[in-house]
C-alpha cells in the first residue's frame, strides 16, 4: 500500500504542476498575441490554427451563418470599439443557434450565437461578452488549454500503464478523475482572466460597466430554472455565476465613478437586431425547454423589449407545452399581444388551435377565419379551410 | 416473431434508450481490447451500465438478438476502426467500382479537386495534434505525385481552380467538399466494416453525390471529378516510449495511422464510379518517396 500512496502523491503533484494557470504577466505566461501575428509553422499553435482554418472554411458555407451585411457590420463595429488594434485579425460569424454562447478560435474565428443576441438587452451587454471572447484570443487561451490537456493526458498515460502493471488499476481511475478536474479548473482560471480583460475592454470603450454583471445574472436565472440541472461543481468549466457576478459588480462600482456618462446603447441595439428578433424568438420557443424559455421571455417583457411579440411567444410556449391550464394562459398571452397591437396573422391561427383544444368550437372557427382574412395567401390555407369545415 | 410484430415491439422502445445501449456496447468492445483506454474509462462501470441498459431494454420486450440496426456513433466507430486497423496493419487497399455505372471513356475530362490533407502528431496520451509544417510538406509531396500523374494523362486530367473572386461559387464548392466528405465517411463505415453493412447496399456499390455536381460540370466542362482525402498521424517520441514500455509487458498500444479515401465521381449523375480507401500503420506522407507510394496505392485501378 505504501507503493500506492507514493503513486497517488506523484499523480497529484504531476497533475497539479501541469495545470498551473499562468495569467498575464506571470512568469512563464504566454505573451499576448500581436496584431497580424501568425504562429511559427513548426509550433503546436500553428497546428491548431491550421485545423481551425479548415473548420472556418466549412463554417463559412454553413446555412446557419447569418450573412446580413448590416447586422454583421454592427457586431464588427462593437468588436472594433473594444479592440481597435486587433479587430482586423478577427472574423465574426453570427450563427443561428438559439442558445446563449459565443466562442473564439485561436486563429481569430469568432462565433456569436443568436441565442446570445436575443438575450442581450443592449449594446453594452453584448460588448462585454464580445470583450470576454476577445480576451481568449489575445491571451491565446486555446493553445494554453491544448497544452494543459496534452501534458495532463500524456502524464496520465504513463501513470495508468504503471498502475495497471502494478495491479492497482483503480489508482489510474482516480488519477483520471483528478486530471479531468484539474483541466476544468484550469479552464475556470482562463474564464476568470477573460472576464477581467473583457471588463477592462468594455469600460475603456465607454460601455456602462454595470451591464457586465447583468448578462451573467440573466444566464444564472436561466440555469436555476433549467429542467435538468447539469451543474457540477467539479466539472464546471466556468466559475460559478454568483462568483462572477459578485466580482464584476465589485469592479463596476469602482470603475463607474471614473466617467460621468457611459454608453448603454439600447436603442442602437434594438434597431440593429429588430429585423431578426421574431425569428430568434420563434427558435427559442421551439427549443422545447419551456422553463428556461419562460425566464428569457419574461425578462424581455420586464425590460420592455419586444412586448407584443414576447407575449405572443409566451402564448406559443404554453400552447406547445399543453399542460393543465396552459390553454387558458396561452389565450390570455395572445390577447395581451393583440391589445398591444400585434398584427401578425399567425396569432389568430394559434388562438384557433387553443380554442379548439379547449372545446370552444365557435371561437376556434372564428379565429381560423380571421387568420385567413388577415393572410389570404397563407401557404397552409387549404388545411385551415379543412379545420373550419370540421368545426362546423 | 412475424415482421409486423417485431416492428410493433421495436416502435414501443424510445430510440434514445437503444442509442445509449448501442453506444455503451461500442465502448465496451473497445475497452475489452485496449487496457489503457479501459483504465481511463473504468471498464467495470461500463460493463455494469451496459448490463443495466440491456435489462431495461429486455424488460420492455426487445429481444437483444433481434436488435434493430444500430446507428453507429462517431466516437464508437472510430474506436472500432482503430481496433480494426491495429489488427490489419499494412492491409492491401480494396477498391470498388460503381454498380451499373458506365466507366469513363478514354476521351473523358477529369477535374482534380485539391486534396484534403492534414497530418497529426499522436501525443503520449493519444491525442492527435495537427501539425502545420508536416501538412504543408505532405501537400507538396502529394501535389508533386499528382502532377506527374496529370502529365501522364495528358490534358484530360486538370486541377480545379477555386473561384476566389466569386463568393457564391466558393460557397457551392465548399458544399460539394462537405458532401463528398460525408458520403465518403459513410462508405468507409457501411461498406468497409462488415458489422455496419447496410442490407440495402448488399452486393452493390451505388453511392451518389446527387445532382448538385452538375454546377462543376457546367463551369469546367469536365466529365468527372477526382476527390482525395488523406489523414496521417505519427507517434510522438513520448508515445513511442509508451508503446515500447507497454510492449515489454505484452500490451499493444496504437501508434500512428494513415488513412484516406479517393473517389471518382460522374459530374452528370453524381454517381461514384470508383472508390478506394487506404488504412495503414505504415507510410509517411512527409517524404516524397513514401507519399508517392501512398498516392499510387490509393489510386489503384482508377479507371482513367
Amino acid at each position: 500500500m505504501r507503493f500506492c500512496r507514493i503513486l497517488f502523491f506523484l499523480c497529484f503533484v504531476c497533475v497539479g504542476c501541469l495545470s498551473c494557470a499562468t495569467p498575464r504577466g506571470a512568469p512563464g505566461a504566454l505573451d499576448d498575441i500581436q496584431p497580424g501575428q501568425r504562429p511559427d509553422p513548426s509550433s503546436d499553435e500553428a497546428g491548431l490554427w491550421l485545423y481551425m482554418d479548415r473548420i472556418e472554411s466549412r463554417l463559412k458555407s454553413s446555412g446557419r451563418v447569418i450573412t446580413d451585411p448590416s447586422l454583421n457590420a454592427y457586431v464588427r463595429q462593437i468588436v472594433c470599439n473594444l479592440d481597435p488594434i486587433h479587430c482586423a485579425d478577427i472574423r465574426i460569424y453570427i450563427v443561428d443557434t438559439p442558445n446563449f454562447n459565443a466562442s473564439m478560435a485561436p486563429n481569430g474565428c469568432m462565433q456569436v450565437w443568436t441565442g446570445l443576441m436575443l438575450r442581450a438587452e443592449n449594446e453594452a451587454q453584448l460588448a462585454y461578452v464580445l470583450g470576454h471572447e476577445m480576451a481568449h484570443y489575445l491571451r491565446r487561451h486555446s493553445v494554453q488549454q491544448w497544452r494543459t490537456v496534452r501534458n495532463t493526458t500524456s502524464a496520465l498515460a504513463f501513470f495508468s500503464l504503471a498502475t495497471a502493471l502494478a495491479g492497482v488499476g483503480f489508482a489510474g481511475d482516480i488519477a483520471t478523475l483528478v486530471a479531468v478536474g484539474a483541466i476544468f479548473a484550469y479552464s475556470r482560471d482562463q474564464e476568470r482572466e477573460a472576464d477581467l480583460i473583457g471588463f477592462e475592454m468594455m469600460a475603456k470603450a465607454g460601455y456602462e460597466p454595470l451591464q457586465a454583471a447583468e448578462i451573467w445574472r440573466a444566464l444564472m436565472a436561466e440555469e436555476e430554472a433549467a429542467e435538468q440541472s447539469s451543474k457540477s461543481i467539479f466539472f464546471a468549466t466556468h466559475p460559478t455565476s454568483a462568483e462572477r457576478i459578485a466580482t464584476l459588480k465589485d469592479m463596476a462600482e469602482k470603475t463607474s465613478k471614473s466617467r460621468d456618462s457611459w454608453i448603454r446603447g439600447r436603442q442602437e441595439y434594438m434597431a440593429a437586431t429588430k429585423p431578426f428578433r421574431m425569428s430568434w424568438l420563434g427558435e427559442e420557443v421551439q427549443k422545447g425547454s419551456p422553463k428556461t424559455t419562460g425566464v428569457v421571455l419574461n425578462r424581455l417583457l420586464k425590460s420592455e423589449i419586444d412586448p407584443p411579440e414576447a407575449h405572443f411567444f409566451l402564448g406559443e410556449l404554453y400552447r406547445l407545452r399543453g399542460e393543465g391550464g396552459d390553454c387558458e394562459t396561452a389565450c390570455s398571452e395572445y390577447r395581451k399581444a393583440l391589445e398591444m397591437g400585434m398584427t401578425r396573422p399567425e396569432i389568430y391561427k394559434s388562438l384557433g388551435m387553443v380554442y379548439w383544444r379547449a372545446g370552444k368550437k365557435k371561437e376556434a372557427r372564428e379565429s381560423f377565419m380571421e387568420y385567413l382574412k388577415a393572410n389570404p395567401d397563407a401557404s397552409d390555407r387549404r388545411i385551415i379551410e379543412t379545420y373550419i369545415h370540421q368545426l362546423r | 416473431m412475424s415482421t409486423g410484430e417485431c416492428k410493433r415491439r421495436l416502435s414501443a422502445i424510445p430510440s434514445a434508450d437503444l442509442e445509449r445501449y448501442s453506444r455503451l456496447r461500442n465502448l465496451k468492445a473497445v475497452l475489452d481490447t485496449n487496457p489503457i483506454v479501459s483504465g481511463l474509462f473504468g471498464k467495470d462501470s461500463v460493463s455494469a451500465k451496459l448490463q443495466r441498459h440491456k435489462n431495461i431494454l429486455e424488460s420492455r420486450g426487445t429481444s437483444m438478438r433481434k436488435k434493430p440496426y444500430p446507428r453507429p456513433e462517431r466516437i464508437g466507430v472510430l474506436f472500432v476502426l482503430i481496433s480494426f486497423w491495429t489488427v490489419c496493419g499494412g492491409c492491401a487497399t480494396t477498391y470498388h467500382m460503381g454498380s451499373g455505372c458506365a466507366q469513363p471513356p478514354p476521351s473523358a475530362n477529369v477535374l482534380l479537386i485539391e486534396p484534403d490533407v492534414i497530418l497529426f502528431e499522436l501525443t503520449t496520451g493519444g491525442l492527435e495534434e495537427p501539425r502545420a509544417d508536416w501538412t504543408q510538406a505532405a501537400k507538396t509531396n502529394v501535389g508533386k505525385t499528382l502532377d506527374r500523374i496529370l502529365r501522364e494523362h495528358g490534358d484530360k486530367l486538370f486541377p480545379f481552380q477555386v473561384p476566389l473572386d466569386s463568393p457564391d461559387r466558393v460557397h457551392t464548392y465548399e458544399q460539394v467538399l462537405k458532401l463528398h466528405e460525408a458520403v465518403g465517411q459513410t462508405i468507409l463505415i457501411h461498406k468497409y466494416m462488415p458489422y455496419y453493412n447496410l442490407p440495402t447496399k448488399e452486393g452493390r456499390f451505388d453511392w451518389s453525390l446527387g445532382e448538385s455536381l452538375t454546377t462543376l460540370k457546367e463551369r469546367t466542362r469536365a466529365d468527372y471529378a477526382l476527390f482525395i482525402y488523406l489523414r496521417d498521424s505519427y507517434a510522438s517520441p513520448g508515445r513511442t516510449a509508451l508503446m515500447v514500455t507497454a510492449a515489454l509487458f505484452g500490451i499493444g498500444i496504437q501508434g500512428g495511422l494513415q488513412l484516406g479515401f479517393a473517389s471518382l465521381v460522374d459530374l452528370q449523375t453524381g454517381q461514384i464510379v470508383w472508390f478506394n480507401r487506404l488504412f495503414r500503420t505504415v507510410g509517411d506522407l512527409r517524404t516524397p518517396e513514401a507519399a508517392e507510394k501512398a498516392v499510387q496505392q490509393l489510386l489503384t485501378n482508377i479507371p482513367l
